[in-house]
């Protein structure tokens, strides 16, 4: 085994009672685990991000539309995520995952939990700029960035998952 | 036969139903959809919650209930109502004032959801009794409208009309702290339009071209603001005609946009753009336009953000509707 072993241990670490996909019966459930976990990061951020709003508000700074649209993006992610609107008809209905499928489906979730990890550390960094604004307006871009790169990942880990 | 509680076809605006049997049974069946929470109340009182899934309701689920009814497997009382996690939308509109006392009217569009299940029901439901949709959804709109109003009376009419932006968003913030205590999570704020009376929007207007808000405010009315600056072709006559050129030059005070005044009297105008802090009034190739606030080209005849036609005297400066001079020049208006 080997790489995707590794990363299969990490995902158990962090996501207790996460089984791999491995049985069958519990592979929405395993699913549905991983996108919790990665959701509850997501309302971390969000968290965070309201009281950097606050803060931006409270000091009348210049970024505060704009940090305001990525609240607004980094909620609709978080919703998506936690409540896969798109619906699985492919994949999860399918027998066993194929061990390429496996792999690909499981690098999908551990870069999910990374991405959204990197995007509460983002905000965080923004939150502890509001009074500096050239390092905010970096912070900004920053945080842009990376919901851009997670909506990507995103994205296709659901057409994966809803079979496309 | 069982006893099945469930939420059935929920309507688009519905955010609670109260599930009109108050006797429940142990073994019952109930069916929490998603997007859904189930409260179980007594006197006022939360007792257990559920999320979505079909439960059957037993003394491990209901651990609370079961300790409130002594242990006992008979029946029990108790209120169950169903929460909608969906996203809301709402529409508002109202009138206030603001720091000045300027009348303004506002409507626009707001969203918003069950952040904090026991919260919400705890504030709004339970603690102002309104156990039926219209009714809590009346309470939240007046709760938001009551907020805006006194948020909103915060600001100078000139931020209000030439930074709504910055002003939404951060009264949103405000608001949004206000729904929250009451376990509501407020999503997004729309400020469709303000307006103001005629009189208003003519102060405003030379509040805007003269950036001298303590002088204009001295006027009563706008239309003496109009006469004193027109009485005599770029004589000085009384404080205003010697300061306003004098204004129109210098830089104002530095930018500080849409911060609610905190102080008394007439506020600093602060009319400047957020983006050049320092920069005078009106930039060489820049004009404000009176309606909307916005920077328009040099000559405009129309505003290309509201569509107002733009009044000018014979020299090309801009006046406002219905005067008799030109505020800058003082030449006659046809
Ligand atoms: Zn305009
Ligand atoms: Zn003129």
């Amino acid at each position: 085994m080997g790489k995707e072993t590794s990363i299969v241990e990490k995902l158990e670490l962090v996501i207790p009672g996460f089984h791999g996909y491995k049985k069958k019966e519990l592979i929405r459930e395993d699913d549905r685990l991983v996108r919790g976990k990665v959701a509850d990061t997501l309302a971390l951020a969000r968290r965070e991000m309201e009281r950097a709003l606050q803060r931006c508000a409270m000091v009348s700074c210049a970024q505060l539309v704009a940090i305001d649209n990525l609240r607004k993006k980094l909620m609709a992610l978080e919703s998506r995520v936690r409540h896969a609107e798109a619906g699985y008809r492919g994949y999860f209905d399918r027998v066993k995952f194929k061990e390429e499928e496996l792999k690909r489906l499981i690098e999908y979730d551990a870069k999910m939990i990374e991405l959204a990890e990197e995007i509460l550390n983002e905000v965080k960094a923004l939150n502890g700029q509001i009074a500096n604004p050239q390092a905010l307006g970096m912070a900004v871009l920053n945080l842009d960035d990376k919901l851009i790169n997670f909506e990507e990942v995103l994205g296709k880990r659901m057409s994966f998952a809803a079979g496309e | 036969m069982v006893q099945v509680i469930e939420w059935v076809n929920p309507g688009e605006d519905e955010i609670i139903w109260r599930y009109p049997n108050e006797v429940i049974k142990w073994g019952a069946q109930l069916i929490v959809h998603e997007y859904e929470v189930a409260v179980f109340m007594r006197d006022g009182k939360i007792y257990d919650v559920l999320g979505p899934g079909r439960h059957t309701l037993t003394t491990q689920n209901l651990p609370l209930l079961y300790k409130l009814v002594g242990g006992s497997n008979s029946p029990f009382k108790a209120t169950v109502i169903f929460v909608s996690m969906k996203q809301f939308q709402g529409r508002y509109g109202g009138e206030t004032q603001t720091r000045e006392l300027a009348p303004v009217k506002y409507y626009g569009v707001y969203w918003f959801k069950v952040a904090d299940p026991v919260l919400f029901i705890t504030e709004v439901v339970g603690g102002q009794s309104l156990y039926d949709t219209a009714d809590v959804t009346k309470f939240i709109r007046a709760y938001f409208n009551e907020g805006m109003m006194k948020h909103l009376s915060a600001y100078s009419i000139v931020d209000l009309f030439q930074n709504l932006d910055m002003v939404s968003t951060q009264v949103k913030v405000k608001l949004m702290e206000d729904f929250r205590r009451l376990g509501l999570e407020l999503v997004d704020v729309k400020i469709e339009g303000v307006n103001t009376t005629d009189e208003w929007r003519q102060r405003l207007f030379w509040i805007m071209q003269t950036g001298n808000a303590q002088y204009v405010m001295q006027m009563d009315t706008a239309k003496q603001v109009a006469a004193e600056l027109g009485k005599s072709e770029g004589a000085a006559i009384g404080t205003g005609m010697v300061v306003m050129p004098q204004l129109l030059q210098q830089p104002a005070q530095p930018a500080q946009p849409a911060q609610p005044y905190a102080g008394g009297g007439v506020p600093p105008a602060g009319y400047q753009q957020p983006a050049q802090p320092g920069a005078p009034a009106q930039q060489a190739g820049q004009e404000i336009c009176p309606y909307c606030g916005k920077q328009i080209p040099a000559g405009a005849r129309f505003c290309p953000y509201c569509g107002h036609e733009i009044k000018r005297c014979p020299n090309g400066h801009i006046v406002p509707e219905g005067a008799k001079f030109c505020p800058v020049c003082g030449a006659k208006i046809e």
